[in-house]
């Protein structure tokens, strides 16, 4: 009988046929559940299977309910296997991720290739949208690059997956009209109507202002207009923003991430906008737990809180990513 | 167990009197017992320490005097307050004026104790909890209870009280203290062993939690020990494999450890540096990730850090770079092949590979020393050595090694050149533009000679062929990394270092301040402009050579297309060399090989979608470049013509393509809308917006239906035509062309265009030559036959621009102004549907810089 991988180097020997290549793709899928290597061709190839997915997608994707949606994941992968479990696996479930993947956790890029790949085998029952931290130069401080290079050896995983990053959309638009507008950090002064989000190029390496740097850096707070944020880019938006613009474009929720929720997620300004928060016990030691919101297809909100995985460090994630060392 | 001694060197008694009120609690209330001086004093004959206040007015009138002794708790509170019960039970309280006074006391009592005169009292600071409410109390001294030697019986008590110091400064550092003078942590490896081998379970988590709880501590003298030896790390990596979160697993730890990871490519003496940083970085990234505190983490960065710059120095100083790179040796056209084995030579690769990532973290001193120590010893066989390996893995490590290196200091590229430590012959030039003064191509190269960056296109070339060759995603990528830090202008500009007696301090500087150290650029750095113009004849009509044919081919057949991230590559890298170099070599080079006809082309062609964006890219920012040859190249060929086909394609589509063309559009209209940009020049959006406006009038106000943008862009350009039509009755039949007509007519008339373009050249050549020896354009000197024409084309083009210049600077003010008009003048030409004539206009206006006067003429309208 043949084990896994050798399974799996009989199929690569094959000619890719669309079932061979599903299978593949499933058999990536548990592997990088199982945190096992992926070989860098591999890996080059689902992000350009990914891009051609993505490239069209519009800025703003419109999902249909019902749909789960969820908040930072930041490389915690045995947690986003537990989100997974909590919200029951894709595709059953249709999910929405609001970005922030990669970055402070162990496993950016199992988290990462995990939530690609799923998008490859199931494109229209998960979406990604692009967070702070899906850029080149946050991620060669906040960790993604560093891992890159460790299980590699080389970056050029890292700017397989940068590329990636260019290609998500900004935002997403939950059940049409009255629905739930969904992004990663929150409003921006250049940005009144969701359609003017279309005219901008996103693929491009975010800018340090505008309105796609806003959608994914601005945080709401007690502000009674725009005011300027402490994290140096984005700004800090109040209620009358939110109402504005909920007004303006005829959508009754805004969910957004990017801020550590102790409680896993929390509603302010009378209902009319959520922080989710999707990493239980963030970076390991926050303490907090997570959660991912439901919006079904009458608009109504379920959340889901659950805990931190006991992480299973069995499995090594530096495997294989141990490198001969040379002298 | 041993306590540290007594020092009776340390003068105990407080020097200064104390102004302070002593308080004695009865029932509930405080009493005030009177105002004094308090002294801390030992007595002499007895050596005991004690507390004294001396009343304020009388000095022999003692208020207290109170030993310090049995096991009292002194509490220091507020600050300025120190509270306390005797031996009898008394509450007293010193209230100090000043909290200067309160410290100076308390430092008493904490030298009392640790002289052990009263080796059994102890001192706590009681801080406010500052989130909620509790207030936390911290031992500042005091008896300290230490941990017994380790058993196998007693590591729950050690436990215990290693826990229970740990929220005490003073406490963690006396039994950090202790644990390093009894050696402590090899006897907990050693019970360790012992626990493992008779299996005693829950003394291997007991341990487990010990360690761990001394890593909390942070100190960096203890985890500096815990990893000092290869022993003492091993053992701990033993010991972190049993976690009672995990009662049930066992990491392998050690497995990974035991594995023959060293792989010996030079002969070292030293080996255990090079151990430790494996190690280390083994430890801080596998073992300690979990859970490893800041700080601590930051201890073994550290360690890391400095073992690194010792390794790098070491390997820099050594004969051990010139005997790897000797494996690479090429003299006389042969390679040293003397029993130096392939795989051998691989691992060199990687092995340096692995030291240049290393060294590129470190600051720029070792780096340099580093770096040039590998050029010198002959880094350039080596690489050549990868980029032509077989394995791709190694031809990538080959380019990522360059690039590192040319990344951090390009000036190292181009050095070389060390007199009096090389022999003479391996040296070819003293001075960095004698070759390119006298190109002679039949000298051939000196083997082993450092490549130069002034004259030397050879790494470009090998780069230019990796990259059109190579179908390695990765290395693609890494190879278009290389050539774009070679293309940098500001890089390549940074000062040689050919002066020896130059320290490396200089040469940071020289290279942080690249551009303010003018002087040193010209006087010993390369001469940038050869430099450049070397790459416009020798590399670049190679590099973009699929562009170049893809421009000359009515087949636009998908296998032109094959190479899509090539494609990709080149669209940026015109983008870069467009924007960042001198516009007088780069363009005439773009121009004159219709290279932005061929990215048009991408966008009507069959390939991805991906390709076609960055094409979409390529020609957003030539526009942006907002000069005037490359936005009149943009619609006389039919640049944009091809984008609004594409355009055309994905109008009703919601996706990033459609986003992108948006964006495009956007881009003209934002630069052209009056109210929004006033500073730049206006006159290409303008000459833009007006052939969209004529060509595109539909699409944009009908078809993009869902934004604002193409019905502002109607709205802006006529609200501009309206300003300027007032008093010209011509107005009339703007709108009777569909778009399609036009642009079909464009498209044939392309041919017809390009021969009355070279009629009028003729006509015009004499004229222009006389411009031309303005013109510190010499690129077209030595062109060929061919490629002269072309290159008159180009700089015919380009006289407008500098005639205005003459005038006073790049369109003045009022030509801004002027300007403008002639495009309506000539865009009602287009309403007439003569294409050709259009393109005459456009010409006549541009090329010859008559506009002014025949637009005024024309319209018969005064500047305004």
């Amino acid at each position: 009988m043949l084990n896994l991988d050798e399974y799996v180097d009989v199929l690569k020997g094959c000619t890719r046929g669309t079932g061979k290549t599903t299978n593949i793709l499933s058999r990536t899928i548990v592997n990088i559940r199982q945190c096992k290597h992926i070989p860098e061709a591999d890996v080059a190839e689902l992000c350009s299977k990914v891009i051609e997915i993505l490239i069209e997608e519009p800025n703003i994707q419109h999902v249909d309910t019902p749909v789960t949606i969820c908040g930072d994941i930041h490389g915690q992968l045995h947690d986003l296997l537990t989100l997974l479990a909590t919200g029951n696996e894709c595709p059953e479930t249709q999910y929405l991720f609001l970005g922030d993947f990669v970055d402070r956790g162990f496993y950016s890029l199992e988290c990462f290739l995990l939530l690609i790949a799923l998008k490859v085998r199931y494109p229209d029952r998960i979406t990604l949208i692009r967070g702070n931290h899906e850029l080149r130069q946050i991620t060669t401080v906040y960790g993604f690059y560093d891992e890159c290079v460790r299980k590699y050896g080389s970056v050029n995983v890292w700017r397989f997956c940068s590329e990636v990053f260019d290609y998500l959309s900004l935002g997403a638009l939950v059940g049409g009209k009255g629905g739930v507008f969904c992004i990663h950090g929150g409003l921006s002064p250049d940005i009144d109507t969701i359609d003017q989000i279309r005219i901008l190029d996103r693929k491009q390496e975010v800018p340090h202002e505008g309105g796609m740097c806003d959608l994914l850096w601005s945080d709401p707070d007690d502000v009674p207009g725009w005011a300027v944020l402490p994290r140096g880019a984005g700004f800090l938006f109040g209620e009358n923003e939110v109402n504005q613009f909920l007004h303006t474009n005829d959508v009754s929720l805004i969910a957004r991430a990017h801020q550590l929720v102790m409680e896993g997620y929390k509603e302010i300004f009378g209902e009319k906008l959520v922080t989710v928060w999707s990493a239980p016990n963030y970076c390991y030691r926050c303490g907090n737990v997570a959660s991912v919101l439901t919006i079904d297809d009458n608009l109504q909100r379920n959340y889901k809180v659950f805990e931190a995985a006991n992480q299973d460090i069995t499995e090594l994630p530096t495997k294989r990513s141990t490198n001969d060392y040379f002298v | 167990m041993e306590e540290p001694k007594p020092e009776p060197d340390v003068p105990i008694n407080t020097n200064v009197p104390r102004r302070v009120k002593v308080y004695l609690l009865q029932g509930d209330d405080w009493l005030d017992n009177g105002t004094g001086y308090c002294f801390g004093e030992v007595e002499p004959e007895s050596n005991r320490p004690y507390f004294i206040v001396r009343h304020e007015l009388d000095h022999d009138d003692i208020i207290l005097k109170l030993y310090l002794e049995g096991t009292t708790q002194y509490q220091r509170q507020q600050e300025s307050l120190i509270v306390w019960t005797d031996h009898s039970g008394k509450d007293l309280a010193l209230s100090f004026q000043e909290i200067e006074g309160c410290a100076d006391v308390c430092d008493f009592i904490v030298r009392a104790q640790h002289s052990k005169l009263s080796a059994n009292i102890s001192l706590y600071y009681v801080i406010p909890g500052s989130v909620d409410g509790d207030d936390i109390t911290e031992l500042i001294a005091g008896p300290i209870k230490y941990p017994e030697l380790p058993t196998m019986s007693n590591l729950e008590e050690c436990l215990d009280l290693i826990r229970s110091a740990s929220s005490s400064q003073y406490a963690r550092n006396c039994i950090v203290k202790y644990l390093l003078e009894q050696d402590y942590f090899d006897k907990l490896v050693g019970i360790f062993n012992q626990s493992e081998s008779s299996r005693k379970i829950t003394n291997l988590f007991l341990l487990n939690e010990i360690v761990r709880s001394l890593f909390q501590y942070g100190d960096p003298i203890l985890v500096e020990s815990f990893v000092s030896r290869i022993d003492r790390i091993y053992g701990m990596a033993g010991i972190l494999e049993y976690d009672a979160e995990t009662p049930h697993m066992k990491t392998c730890y050690r497995d990974l450890l035991d594995r023959k990871l060293f792989k010996f490519v030079i002969p070292i003496d030293d080996v255990e540096m090079f151990k430790k940083d494996f190690y280390l970085t083994f430890i801080k990234d596998v073992v300690l990730s979990r859970f490893l505190e800041d700080q601590a983490f930051h201890i073994i960065q550290s360690l890391i850090y400095t073992n690194q710059v010792n390794i790098i120095e070491y390997l820099a100083k050594s004969e051990l770079v010139k005997y790897l790179m000797s494996m690479y040796q090429v003299l006389d056209g042969y390679t040293n092949d003397d029993g130096v084995h392939v795989e051998t030579k691989r691992d060199g690769i990687r092995m340096l590979h692995q030291y240049v990532l290393i060294a590129k973290s470190l600051q720029g001193k070792q780096r340099i020393a580093f770096f040039s120590a590998l050029i010198k010893g002959g880094l350039f066989d080596m690489i050549n050595f990868a980029l032509n390996d077989d394995l791709s893995e190694i031809r990538i490590l080959g380019t990522e090694l360059i690039v590192v290196i040319i990344e951090l200091d390009v000036s190292l590229v181009n050095t070389l050149h060390h007199p009096g430590e090389e022999s003479g012959d391996l040296i070819i030039d003293d001075g960095n533009c004698k070759e390119i003064e006298e190109p002679d191509p039949n000298i051939p190269r000196c083997k082993g000679v450092n490549l130069r960056l002034s004259d030397d296109m050879t790494l470009i070339k090998i780069f230019t062929k990796l990259m059109k060759r190579d179908q390695n995603p990765g290395l693609k990528i890494q190879v278009f990394e290389a050539l774009r830090i070679l293309l940098d202008p500001e890089t390549v500009q940074a000062p040689l270092w050919c002066d020896s007696e130059r320290s490396n301090d200089d040469i940071v500087t020289g290279i942080l301040n690249g551009k303010d150290d003018t002087e040193e650029v010209n006087h010993g750095g390369v001469n940038t402009s050869n430099y450049f113009k070397a790459f416009y004849e020798q590399v670049a009509p190679e590099l973009f050579e699929s562009l170049i044919k893809l421009s000359q081919s009515n087949d636009l057949s998908p296998r032109l297309f094959q190479d899509h991230l090539l494609l990709q590559q080149l669209c940026d890298l015109i983008v870069y060399c467009c924007g960042e170099h001198d516009t007088l070599l780069s363009r005439p080079f773009f121009l004159v090989n219709d290279i932005v006809l061929g990215v048009s082309k991408i966008l009507i062609s069959k390939c991805k979608t991906s390709l076609k964006l960055s094409a979409v890219r390529c020609i957003r920012c030539l526009v942006l470049l907002n000069d005037d040859l490359y936005c009149q190249y943009i619609i006389t060929k039919p640049v944009l013509h091809n984008f609004f086909i594409f355009f055309q394609e994905v109008v009703h589509r919601n996706n990033l393509a459609n986003s992108s063309c948006l964006d495009f559009l956007d881009t003209i209209v934002k630069n052209f809308d009056p109210s929004t940009t006033a500073q730049a020049s206006k006159y290409n959006y303008h000459a833009l917006a007006h052939y969209i406006y004529q060509n595109y009038h539909e699409l944009c106000e009908t078809e993009i239906s869902y934004v604002s943008t193409g019905k502002t862009l109607i709205r802006l350009v006529e609200e501009a035509n309206f300003v300027h039509k007032q008093g010209n009755d011509e107005h009339a039949h703007m709108e009777d062309d569909s778009c399609d007509d036009d642009s079909a007519d464009m498209e044939e008339e392309e041919e017809e265009e390009e021969e009355a373009e070279k009629e009028e050249e003729e006509e015009e050549k004499e004229e222009e030559e006389e411009e031309e020896e303005e013109e510190e354009v010499e690129a077209d000197a030595e062109a060929d036959a061919e490629g002269e024409e072309l290159a008159q084309d180009t700089i015919k083009v380009s006289t407008p621009g500098n005639l205005q210049q003459e005038n006073g600077g790049p369109l003045d003010r009022n030509k801004e102004q002027e300007l403008p008009r002639v495009t309506i003048h000539s865009s009602k030409k287009i309403n007439s549907n003569h294409a050709q004539q259009q393109l005459q206009a456009l010409k006549a206006k541009h090329i010859l810089d008559v506009p002014i006067s025949l637009a005024t003429t024309s319209n018969g309208t005064t500047t305004s």
